[in-house]
């Protein structure tokens, strides 16, 4: 057979393996009968009022991926709780009105190891319920520390990651989509099954030295990490949660494991709070550009097993020994995104990984620190993104770079 | 050619013309339901969530920030929806996996093994397939609606097509 042939052959093969015999056609009128609001909003191009009967949000990045969670779960815990009470004036419906109108809300808190405050990872974030769901965050800020934040744009569909590094400077992540914001029980369910698990409820009106009332709800309830004991502060006055604390255990003495310590609704959002102006000195890794550039290149990479940590160490090795060893056809496959010539302007006696990062979140990669020692014996640490992806049919571990401009 | 009416018809929808926002949905519906289709695996699914796609268009439609991009802001879209339809379904964090399960067809075995190869591809490399050959879209549309060069379409295509084949003979070796 002729390659062409063969060509067309195929062609035909997946074209029957694939396309669809019913031909696929807008139905307009199902649709508008469909999403009737939605052909509303265009048509009257309202003027964009955000009203939430009730939303969550959770993020899904390192320390927040359970730390939103937590939060979300003590609102919504806060919800349950008054729902449960007969004798309290904290009933579920005024606690659902409030939240009607409520349209973003800001948050900090941290966590502490026994104790301890960790530095790092203190957070505060600032969010806005999805048009399109608002069970889940459409625009979101979040920050922890100094050098990381994130910011997540629903109208521009994109999550902008940035870390900033002493050593090395800013990196900017540009990633597809929405893709820190989670529905969290948006029906409910979770909700249930922590009401039923939870143990010793407990509320309490007390008075500040102020004079001021505050319920309190104690209760036993979803781990974070082993601390279990919950307590959550309510406003009566706004009937909303403002504080959250999580303990190892039920004397609730001392600083909580985790906590939130302060939450805020309907605060003023500065317009283009959501947009992240990346510096001019920063690193941009545009990670769907740098997906699709891979997509079309041939015999890149390693071989590994998996997108694991043990991976980025396979990749970094790999790339050590390249370095060592001047191989600048092997650094081409390993590092392509950088020329060799540039990686082999000295040379190299000794790679030694120090840190490996697996982060798995959307549009960000997996980090190698290594430390290289040169012929002068002296050393400088370097920065590694390992992406890990099907290339030329099989799973291969690279090293990816910004893309030349 | 595409892209410049496009842009005209964005224009007019962000007056509210439901008119011309329906020619923009059912120009790009097939390559919705086709980019979709790469993500969840199912035709009903895949409808589903182009038809959500465009309900979440008329909510952000005046946040475009350009109107000649529509194509590609729309296909970031989908392939969201798709996602989190995704993401639900299996109640699990999603990257870029699909379910390997195919469903046997009257189209034979041959073409379920084709299917499950296709399944198997890069995202990106299945997405082009599923556009090309699930309703017959040409270079450019396509180009237009991932906001890539008509190259890049041609060299994920030849890609994918290389992949499927040697897995096609992988399989003949094995039989």
């Amino acid at each position: 057979m002729k390659p062409e042939s063969h060509d067309k052959q195929l062609d035909k093969t997946i074209a029957r393996a694939i396309g669809e015999v019913e031909p696929v056609r807008f139905d307009a009128q199902a649709w508008k009968m469909r999403y009737p609001q939605h052909v509303q909003q265009l048509t009257a191009r309202a003027s964009g009022h955000r009203s939430i009967p009730f939303w969550r949000i959770l993020m899904n990045s390192r320390l927040t991926r359970w730390t939103g969670m937590a939060a979300l779960i003590a609102l919504a815990f806060g919800l349950l709780l008054f729902n449960t009470t007969s004798q309290t004036a904290w009933a579920l419906e005024k606690t659902l009105a409030a939240l009607q109108d409520v349209k973003n809300i800001y948050y900090t808190g941290r966590i502490r190891n026994h104790g301890e405050a960790v530095a790092s990872t203190v957070f505060e974030a600032w969010a806005e319920p999805s048009l399109a769901d608002p069970t889940i965050s459409g625009n979101l800020r979040h920050r922890e520390g100094s050098d990381h934040l994130f910011i997540e744009n629903e109208s521009e569909n994109r999550t902008v990651v940035t870390t900033a590094y002493a050593q090395w400077g800013r990196y900017v992540y540009l990633t597809d989509g929405i893709n820190r914001a989670r529905a969290l029980i948006p029906n409910g369910d979770l909700l249930q099954r922590l009401h039923r698990e939870a143990k010793n409820w407990k509320e309490e009106l007390t008075m500040d030295r102020t004079g001021r009332e505050w319920v309190y709800v104690t209760f036993e309830g979803a781990p974070i990490n082993t601390a279990r004991f919950w307590r959550i502060q309510i406003d009566p006055l706004t009937n909303l949660p403002v504080k959250t604390g999580i303990w190892f255990d039920a004397s609730y003495q001392g600083d909580p494991h985790f906590s939130f310590d302060d939450l805020q609704y309907n605060v003023p959002i500065p317009e283009d709070f959501f947009t992240y102006e990346i510096p001019a000195a920063a690193q941009v890794f545009d990670s769907p550009a740098i997906s699709a550039w891979l997509d079309q290149q041939q015999g890149l990479g390693v071989d590994v097993m998996d997108a694991q940590g043990k991976s980025a160490r396979q990749v970094a090795e790999a790339y050590g020994q390249a370095l060592i060893a001047a191989d600048s056809q092997a650094l081409g496959r390993l590092r392509p995104l950088q020329p060799a010539a540039s990686l082999l302007r000295r040379s190299v006696t000794d790679v030694e990984i120090l840190r490996v990062n697996h982060i798995n979140d959307p549009g960000v990669f997996m980090t190698v620190v290594i430390q290289i020692r040169e012929a002068d014996d002296r050393t400088r640490q370097e920065l590694l993104h390992v992406e890990v992806r099907e290339l030329d049919g099989s799973l291969r571990g690279v090293i990816v770079d910004p893309l030349p401009n | 050619m595409t892209e410049n009416h496009d842009q005209h018809l964005v224009k007019q929808a962000l007056q509210g013309d439901i008119d011309a926002f329906t020619v923009l949905a059912e120009r790009h519906y097939p390559a919705l339901v086709a980019t979709a289709h790469s993500i969840l695996g199912d035709r009903h699914l895949a409808e589903d969530a182009a038809q959500e796609a465009l309900a979440r268009v008329c909510e952000q439609l005046d946040r475009l920030r350009n109107p000649e991009r529509f194509g590609p802001w729309l296909c970031r879209i989908v392939r969201n929806v798709a996602t989190d339809t995704l993401r639900r379904r299996s109640k699990l964090v999603v990257t870029a996996s699909v379910p390997e399960a195919v469903q046997e067809t009257a189209c034979g075995p041959d073409l379920t093994r084709v299917r499950a190869i296709v399944r198997r591809l890069p995202s990106r490399l299945r997405e082009v397939v599923y556009l090309r050959y699930y309703d017959d879209m040409s270079y450019e549309r396509m180009a237009d609606f991932l906001g890539v060069s008509c190259q890049a379409i041609n060299g994920r295509l030849r890609r994918a097509k290389r992949l499927i084949k040697k897995e096609m003979r992988h399989w003949e070796e094995l039989l």
